[in-house]
């Protein structure tokens, strides 16, 4: 995002709005007297886009120019509205567990494993992405990468979790590594991730998702349980109610 | 915490905030899920919802619950967020 040094007068009414924090300066313009515009730190800025869609410029300076590869990809991973094609959908992720009833992506005994790096106020580089998704290829564990996910598609060898070089230094709001392992190799990715978190410049959650089978029990809590891991209760889950039903089981009428 | 970013209040006062999500499966149900999708948000509209909306139009406190259904496409991912149960 840009703001427009010859429209902006400095009102500072874009500021609240930046997800990342403060990172415009005040500068005297050169050539209209008195004028003081701001300018955009456009290594902070991920262009997400907030304070433009947030119609607040009283001036309209500001503008989102498009963007060459590779600084392109912080728009695709921050700016909600813009759709990667491999995966049709808006934002950072897949659809992931919300259309499971559908899919089946997520079968028994499988369980989803995202790490999702970056926060408003600290984002991630895609160095560290890099770094947490070569762990975990390189664990061996059969983690198998989401082919949809804008990060996977970043990637210069899907086996080993590495990125195109090009991408390294380029940031977003956030991230998202997406895939899936089975249940029995959950403790050891989990040990993966605390052993990589260790090493990085940006913080991450991870979302764990599971097929609850008909019995009810929630096959990975008692996972977290054993490892004393804390785990959110604020779980998102799929109603089932969506249209051909997938069938999980044998005996599922 | 999902699509409940913009609620403001005490732990106590957001206890009872649940969201659902109505999102098309890409290569199933994605094509022909337009009216699916309308229908589903207007149902939820008739239980009092404290938002509702779609990432792309934008939600009842920036637009109109008419404009959000007309902008409705298949696959298009839409929410609702209610702060109780009943």
């Amino acid at each position: 995002m840009k703001a427009d040094k010859d429209k902006c007068i400095a009102c500072k009414r874009c500021f609240p709005y930046c997800p990342m924090g403060r990172i415009q300066t005040c500068e005297r313009h050169d050539e209209i007297p008195g004028r003081v515009y701001i300018e955009i730190d456009q290594e902070a800025c991920t262009d997400c886009g907030m304070c433009l869609r947030a119609k607040i410029c009283p001036v309209n300076a500001l503008f989102q120019p498009e963007e060459p590869w590779p600084r392109e990809v912080r728009g695709v991973l921050s700016n909600p509205m813009i759709e990667f094609m491999g995966s049709q959908t808006p934002g950072r992720g897949t659809e992931e567990m919300k259309t499971n009833d559908v899919k089946g992506t997520f079968l028994p005994g499988e369980v989803g494993v995202g790490v999702e790096l970056g926060r408003p106020g600290v984002g991630a580089y895609f160095r560290d992405v890099e770094t947490v998704a070569m762990a975990l290829m390189k664990a061996d564990l059969g983690y198998q990468l989401a082919a949809e996910n804008p990060v996977t598609h970043f990637m210069s060898d899907k086996t080993t979790g590495k990125l195109r070089d090009d991408v390294l230094g380029e940031k977003a709001i956030s991230a998202i590594i997406e895939g899936k392992c089975k249940l029995e190799k959950l403790p050891e990715v989990l040990r993966v991730l605390q052993d990589a978190a260790k090493t990085l410049d940006t913080v991450f959650t991870v979302e764990v998702i599971t097929k609850v089978p008909p019995v009810g029990e929630v096959p990975i809590v008692p996972v977290f349980k054993v490892m004393g891991m804390w785990y959110s209760i604020n779980s998102k889950n799929n109603m089932g109610l969506g249209e051909p039903h997938y069938k999980f089981y044998d005996d599922e009428q | 915490m999902t699509h409940s970013l913009h609620r403001r209040g005490t732990r106590e006062s957001l206890s009872g905030d649940f969201v659902v999500l109505g999102c098309p499966a890409t290569g199933v149900n994605k094509k022909g899920s337009a009216p699916k999708t309308r229908k589903f948000l207007s149902i939820c509209y008739k239980h009092g919802p404290i938002n509702l909306g779609d990432m792309k139009t934008g939600n009842i406190y920036n637009t109109t619950m008419d404009d959000i259904l007309s902008r409705v496409t298949d696959g298009t991912i839409v929410q609702c967020t209610f702060d109780n149960r009943e």
